[in-house]
C-alpha cells in the first residue's frame, strides 16, 4: 500500500480509504444491501491486511450500526492510534427538533453519539455531511473548533456542496483563528466530473486533501451499461445520480476497451483515473466483496498512460450538479 | 426607464447598462465596431430614455471606445449625472507589465483610463478576469488605493471562477480594503452556467450582477441559422456560438415561438428573462445598431409569466465553461 498526507496536514493515510457504509444492520436505516457484522469483518479484515488504515463511516449510515461495526472490528484488529478513523454529521438521527443538522447543539451531542457507537474517545476526521442552509456557518464552525479543542476530533473536514459555500467556510475559520476544513469529500469519477469546473481548482490552491465518494459510479464503470443490480434496484440515492446518457455509455465502454487490453478490471481502471488526479488523497471504495478490495488494491499501483486518460475523459460532457442540493 | 441600486451600495443605475464595446475606431479584428459619429444617435437615444450606465474596457479597440465614450457623454450630460465604468486586465502594450493585475499596471492603467475618458473618476473600475500571476493582496491593495485617490468610487470583478472571485473578497476584508461590489459575467438564455455557483453567492453576499452577452451574442434575437456580419467575422464570437448541432437551437426555437404567440421581439423576452434573474442589477446592452437600444429599453417593462419562464428554460443543457 501507498501512502500519503491529508491535504496539506501531516495525517498520514492509504491511498485508498474504505467506505463503511457498506456495513451496517440491514434491517436499520434504508441500506437493505448492507453487510452484517459477521459478513463486514472479513472485508475489514482484509483491508487492513493490505495496509489499509483509512476508514470512512457516518452517524446516518444503517442508523447508526454502520459506526458500531466498524468500531468493533478495527478495535480487533490493532490499536487505535494506528488506523485513521472518519465519521460525519448533519444527517436526520431522530424526528422531531435537533434531530439533525449542523446546529451547535446537533453537533456537540452528535459527536458524543458517534463515539458512543465507534466505541473510542476520538475520530481522527469529522466531517459535515453537506451544507445546512438552516444555520449560520459561523455556529456550525465553532462547535466543530470546540469538538476538536475537547480532543473529540483531530481534524475536521466537508463533504459535497458549492465550492463558493466552502471558500466561505475556509474564510470563517481562518478569520476566527479555529480549526479549519482540511479535506473535502465529494463526488468524482468518470461519468460524474463536475467538481473539475470550482471544487477541485479551490482544493488545490487550499492544500485542501481530497476523498472522492462514488469513485466507480455505484459500479456503474465497472460493468457493462444496462447491467442490473440488486443495489441498482434498490438503492433510491443512487437512482437520482445516474440517468441513460449515451456519452456515459461511449465512457464505460473505453474502461473496458482499457481495461481488456491492459488485462486488468474495468473497476482498476476506473479507480486509477481518480488517484491520478494530483489533488486527490484517496478515493472511497465501498466493498460488499473481497474482490472489490482486490481490485482498488491494485489500481493503487496502475500507473494510466496519458493517451489513455485522453480517451477515457474525452467523450464526457457536462452535466447538471448531482449529489448535494 | 426603472433604477435600481448596484448591489448593496447605494448607488442608483438604469436597469439597463449601455456597453461600449461596439465603438471606436474601425479596425480589421472589428469590422462591426462603430466610429464617433455613428456612435452619437447612440448614445443620445439611451441618455434619452432615460440608461444613465455605460461600460467601457481599456482594451476596447485599443482604448479608442473609452475615447468615444468620455467624448459623447460630456456632450450629453453633467459628469455627477452619469455611471461610468471601465475595466483593467487586458494587454495594453507589448512588453513586461503592459498587462495584468499588478500594482503597477493599476496604477498605471487607471490614469490612462481617465486620461482618455476625460474624466477625473469612474464610478465603477472592475477587474477584467482573474490574474493568475499576482497575488490577490497585491490587486485589492492596490485597488484600494485606486478608490482613496478618488479615482474610482466602487469596484467591481467580471468573469472567474467563484473560488478566485473569493480569494480577492477574503484579502480586502481581512486587511480592511475596499471589496468588490459588482460581477460581470455571462448570462444568457443560452448560457446558465453562472446559476451554479456565482448567482448563488452573488446573492448571499449583495454583490451586483451585471450580465454581459445577455443575447447569447444576437443568437437570441433572430431565427436559429440567420447569419450577420459579426458572428460570421468575429473570432471571438464565432468559438463561442460554433457547434451546429448546439443544443441552443431548441433555446432559439422556443423563444420564437413565445415570439409569435405574444407579437413581441425576440430580442426584447431574452432581454426580459435576464432581468428578472434573481440578483441581476442591469444587463450590459451592446449597441451597434438602433433597433437593439429599443429593444432593451422596451424589454425592462416586459413581464414574463412562470409558465413562460419555464417554457423558455426547459430546453437548456449544461455546457462547458466559456468566456473566460
Amino acid at each position: 500500500m501507498k501512502y500519503t498526507r491529508l491535504g496539506k496536514t501531516g495525517l498520514e493515510v492509504s491511498r485508498i480509504c474504505i467506505g463503511c457504509m457498506s456495513f451496517g444492520d440491514p434491517k436499520r436505516g434504508n441500506h437493505e444491501w448492507s453487510l452484517p457484522e459477521e459478513e463486514s469483518r472479513p472485508i475489514i479484515r482484509k483491508a487492513w491486511e493490505a495496509g489499509i488504515n483509512f476508514y470512512d463511516t457516518a452517524n446516518v449510515y444503517s442508523d447508526g450500526s454502520s459506526e458500531e461495526i466498524t468500531g468493533k472490528v478495527l478495535k480487533e484488529l490493532a490499536p487505535r492510534d494506528q488506523w485513521v478513523l472518519a465519521t460525519k454529521v448533519n444527517g436526520r438521527m431522530r424526528p422531531g427538533p435537533n434531530g439533525q443538522g449542523l446546529s451547535r447543539k446537533a453537533i456537540l451531542s452528535e459527536i458524543d453519539n458517534s463515539l458512543r457507537r465507534l466505541g473510542t474517545d476520538y475520530v481522527d476526521l469529522y466531517q459535515i455531511h453537506r451544507w445546512d442552509y438552516q444555520v449560520p456557518i459561523e455556529e456550525t464552525l465553532e462547535a466543530l473548533n470546540d469538538v476538536v479543542r475537547a480532543g473529540k476530533a483531530r481534524y475536521i473536514g466537508a463533504s459535497s456542496m458549492y465550492a463558493w459555500q466552502f471558500a466561505q467556510a475556509l474564510a470563517v475559520s481562518k478569520a476566527n483563528g479555529w480549526a479549519a476544513f482540511v479535506s473535502m469529500q465529494d463526488y468524482v469519477n468518470l461519468i460524474y466530473r463536475e467538481e473539475e469546473r470550482e471544487m477541485l481548482p479551490l482544493c488545490a490552491a487550499e492544500g485542501i486533501g481530497v476523498i472522492p465518494w462514488s469513485p466507480l459510479a455505484r459500479g456503474r464503470l465497472t460493468r457493462p451499461w444496462g447491467t442490473q443490480t440488486a443495489r441498482s434496484e434498490t438503492d433510491a440515492f443512487g437512482k437520482t445520480l445516474y440517468k441513460d446518457d449515451e456519452a456515459d455509455k461511449t465512457i464505460v465502454e473505453a474502461v473496458a476497451r482499457i481495461a481488456a487490453t491492459r488485462g486488468v478490471t474495468p473497476a482498476q481502471v476506473a479507480t486509477a483515473w481518480v488517484l491520478q488526479k494530483p489533488v486527490v488523497t484517496a478515493p472511497i471504495i465501498g466493498a460488499t466483496k473481497l474482490s472489490h478490495l482486490d481490485d482498488a488494491i491494485a489500481a493503487v499501483d496502475l500507473t494510466l498512460t496519458a493517451e489513455e486518460i485522453a480517451t477515457l475523459e474525452a467523450p464526457y460532457r457536462p452535466k447538471a450538479v448531482q449529489g448535494f442540493s | 426607464m426603472h433604477y435600481t441600486r448596484l448591489g448593496r451600495t447605494g448607488l442608483e443605475v438604469s436597469r439597463i447598462c449601455f456597453g461600449c464595446m461596439s465603438f471606436g475606431t474601425v479596425l480589421d479584428e472589428r469590422p462591426w465596431i462603430l466610429g464617433l459619429d455613428d456612435a452619437r444617435p447612440l448614445f443620445r437615444k439611451a441618455w434619452d430614455a432615460g440608461i444613465n450606465f455605460y461600460d467601457t474596457a481599456n482594451v476596447y479597440a485599443a482604448g479608442t471606445s473609452e475615447e468615444i465614450t468620455g467624448t459623447i457623454l460630456k456632450e450629453l450630460a453633467p459628469r455627477e449625472q452619469v455611471v461610468l465604468a471601465t475595466k483593467v486586465f487586458g494587454r495594453m502594450r507589448q512588453g513586461p507589465n503592459g498587462q495584468g493585475l499588478s500594482r503597477v499596471a493599476i496604477l498605471h492603467e487607471i490614469d490612462a483610463s481617465l486620461k482618455r475618458l476625460g474624466t477625473d473618476y469612474v464610478d465603477l473600475y472592475q477587474i477584467h478576469r482573474f490574474d493568475p500571476f499576482t497575488p490577490a493582496e497585491e490587486t485589492m491593495e492596490a485597488l484600494n488605493d485606486v478608490v482613496r485617490a478618488g479615482k474610482a468610487r466602487y469596484i467591481g470583478a467580471s468573469s472567474m471562477f467563484v473560488w478566485q472571485f473569493l480569494k480577492y473578497q477574503h484579502a480586502a476584508e481581512k486587511n480592511g480594503w475596499t471589496k468588490f461590489v459588482s460581477m460581470q459575467d455571462q448570462l444568457s438564455l443560452t448560457y446558465r452556467e453562472e446559476e451554479r455557483e456565482m448567482l448563488p453567492l452573488c446573492r448571499v453576499d449583495g454583490i451586483a450582477v451585471l450580465p454581459w452577452s445577455p443575447l447569447g451574442g444576437g443568437r437570441l434575437t433572430r431565427s436559429w441559422g440567420e447569419q450577420t456580419k459579426r458572428n460570421t467575422t468575429d473570432r471571438y464570437n464565432k468559438t463561442m456560438y460554433a457547434d451546429p448541432n448546439s443544443p441552443d437551437r431548441d433555446v432559439v426555437n422556443a423563444l420564437e415561438v413565445l415570439s409569435k404567440s405574444r407579437g413581441v421581439s425576440m430580442a426584447q423576452l431574452a432581454m426580459a428573462w435576464v432581468l428578472q434573474v434573481k440578483g441581476v442589477t442591469a444587463p450590459i446592452v451592446g449597441a451597434s445598431i438602433m433597433s437593439h437600444v429599443d429593444d432593451a429599453i422596451a424589454a425592462v417593462d416586459v413581464k414574463l409569466s412562470d409558465d413562460e419562464i419555464k417554457a423558455l428554460e426547459a430546453p437548456y443543457k449544461s455546457k462547458v465553461v466559456t468566456g473566460f
